[in-house]
């Protein structure tokens, strides 16, 4: 019996290991969900409208995500932006535009699919309840 | 080696390799992150099940001897994927998915006979499957689950099976689907070739109702974010091969060295499912059997191999308690799934259909819920979402 125990412990031990080592993941997962959530209530879809949309919107969401990562390896919270050197500086801006143009590549390439989906009005909309959804989160963050 | 301490150290290098030891491995800044590769997680999961001791018709010769009938059951199984492709149509607005996933499980049945010894049925299946959605309604789903089963200790009664599954599965709605197909199982305690016909009605990330014949019919309610409380009846069982060191005269033959043993039993419980987070989730079920049923095949008069076994010596049991325990963790970033239905479905199978034929059910751990509100947000978490100008 203690034996079974043991290995009970050790068990949940190790799960709860692996939560924390995966909390900053959900975090991110538990924004987007409310998102996905928010726009859902904001922008009225049909069962067709929303099946062809929700695929491509959360392509776009995955592709973007891994541009912000790829720059955040780089330039995050630890990093020492009193740079040494121009040529550094100069880096930093370079991968800040290189950001902004991807994100930007990204946008316009899937609005363009979105709007062959859906009517524009309807587009128009999401855009506009992502904004929305921004401004819940900077509440959420003023009230900590 | 103990079998116990050999399955922590199965678990410890599964975890160590499935995160790719990851806390070690120095931050490289140059590395250009890629979007996820596949719809599904790397899953792992450990499941354990137990039925009281019950005592068996004396009239019957082989009944007499055996005496009385427990079970308890060990499984641990995994499923992987291994390819996924998105196809897109000519402008590039549809998405169809193939995804392919290897599945394995090792199942331990501990037999208890009161009157004969102990016995440990041994379960090991490698397989695969596949679900091709078409990015409209429908998903097509294919298992095959060749297994192997054996009496542990007794090599000559290894015997090959394969478990199958073929199933449309038309997703109308998100509130609606029902599904349509052919299972080779043995989960009823027989080798069965049966239709699969189910239907669910209710969002899968809520409250949910579903039959899914053969395998179970099942209420869900969430509760919260992290429990999910269902109600359900569902068959549990399969077909093991067993060594006749006893000497049980089935089918009036003295000198079976192997039988095939069968049995099934119909659970009703009440499940509880702990999700503290997408990666893993613990569950713990309870409830009774009913329509208990032990068969013994003789392997010398079973000649057939297409057809269902015809049985030797049967007897219905009765009910017991039982309890069912569980944990499921999951590995790996994968692709975005938020509203899509669809996907939602393809996850929904992938979780009721266990690998290894065994009628467990992973649960829906990795269909995204909603939370009602996030409580504390770090600045540096939204700082990519949000511009200067968005605070004026």
């Amino acid at each position: 019996m203690k034996l079974i125990f043991k290995h009970i412990l050790f068990t949940l031990l190790l799960v709860f290991a692996i939560n924390t080592a995966f909390a900053q993941g959900d975090k991110k997962d538990k924004i987007d969900a409310l998102r996905a959530s928010f726009i859902s209530k904001k922008v009225s879809f049909t069962a067709a409208e929303s099946q062809a949309f929700w695929p491509l919107y959360n392509e776009m969401n995955d592709k973007l995500d891994a541009v912000r990562k790829t720059f955040r390896l780089q330039y995050n919270a630890k990093t020492n932006y009193d740079f040494a050197t121009d040529k550094e500086a100069e880096a930093y801006l370079a991968a800040e535009l290189n950001v902004k143009q991807k994100e930007y590549e990204l946008y316009k390439e899937y609005y363009d699919k979105f709007k062959k989906i859906l009517p524009v009005k309807k587009v128009s909309a999401v855009r506009r309840a992502e904004e929305d959804f921004k401004k819940e989160l900077i509440k959420i963050v003023k009230e900590n | 080696m103990k079998p116990n301490k050999r399955y922590l150290i199965l678990l410890i290098s599964f975890v160590l390799f499935a995160t790719k030891l990851s806390a070690f491995i120095a931050t490289d800044s140059t590395k250009k992150v890629k979007p996820p590769k596949h719809y599904f997680n790397k899953t792992f999961y450990l499941d354990y099940y137990s039925t009281g001791k019950r005592d068996l018709d004396t009239i019957n010769q082989v009944s007499k001897l055996l005496g009385s009938y427990q079970v308890s059951q060990f499984s641990i199984g995994y499923n992987f994927p291994i390819v996924t492709r998105d196809i897109y149509n000519k402008d590039s607005t549809k998405i169809s998915t193939l995804n392919l996933l290897l599945t394995g499980n090792f199942t331990s049945l501990k037999l208890n006979f009161e009157g004969i010894d102990k016995h440990n049925l041994n379960k090991l299946s490698v397989g695969c499957r596949g679900f091709y959605s078409n990015g409209k309604k429908s998903i097509f789903f294919v298992e095959l689950s060749p297994f192997v089963t054996r009496d542990r200790g007794y090599a000559y009664t290894k015997t090959y099976r394969l478990a199958s599954t073929l199933l449309y599965n038309f997703t109308a709605n998100e509130y609606f689907s029902f599904r349509v197909g052919y299972t080779r199982s043995f989960l009823w305690g027989n080798r069965y070739q049966l239709p699969y016909v189910g239907i669910r009605v209710g969002r899968l990330d809520k409250t949910n109702f579903s039959i899914q014949f053969p395998r179970g019919m099942t209420l869900n309610v969430p509760i919260g974010k992290y429990v999910r409380t269902s109600l359900y009846t569902k068959p549990q069982g399969g077909l093991y091969t067993f060594a006749n060191t006893d000497s049980l005269k089935i089918g009036s033959i003295e000198d079976n060295d192997k039988l095939y043993f069968g049995r099934y039993e119909f659970l009703s419980g009440l499940r509880l499912d702990v999700q503290p987070s997408n990666f893993f989730n613990l569950y713990v079920s309870g409830g009774f059997t009913t329509r208990n049923q032990i068969q013994f095949y003789s392997t010398t008069l079973v000649r057939n191999n297409s057809a269902t076994y015809k049985n030797y010596y049967s007897e219905r049991i009765k009910g017991s308690i039982f309890v069912n325990f569980g944990l499921v963790l999951r590995f790996g970033k994968t692709k975005s799934t938020y509203n899509n239905s669809l996907m939602y479905d393809a996850k929904d199978l992938n979780n009721t259909i266990d690998s290894g034929d065994n009628g467990i059910n992973k649960g829906n751990g990795d269909i995204p819920t909603v939370p009602k509100k996030i409580k504390k947000i770090n600045p540096d978490e939204i700082l990519d979402l949000i511009e200067t100008q968005d605070l004026y």
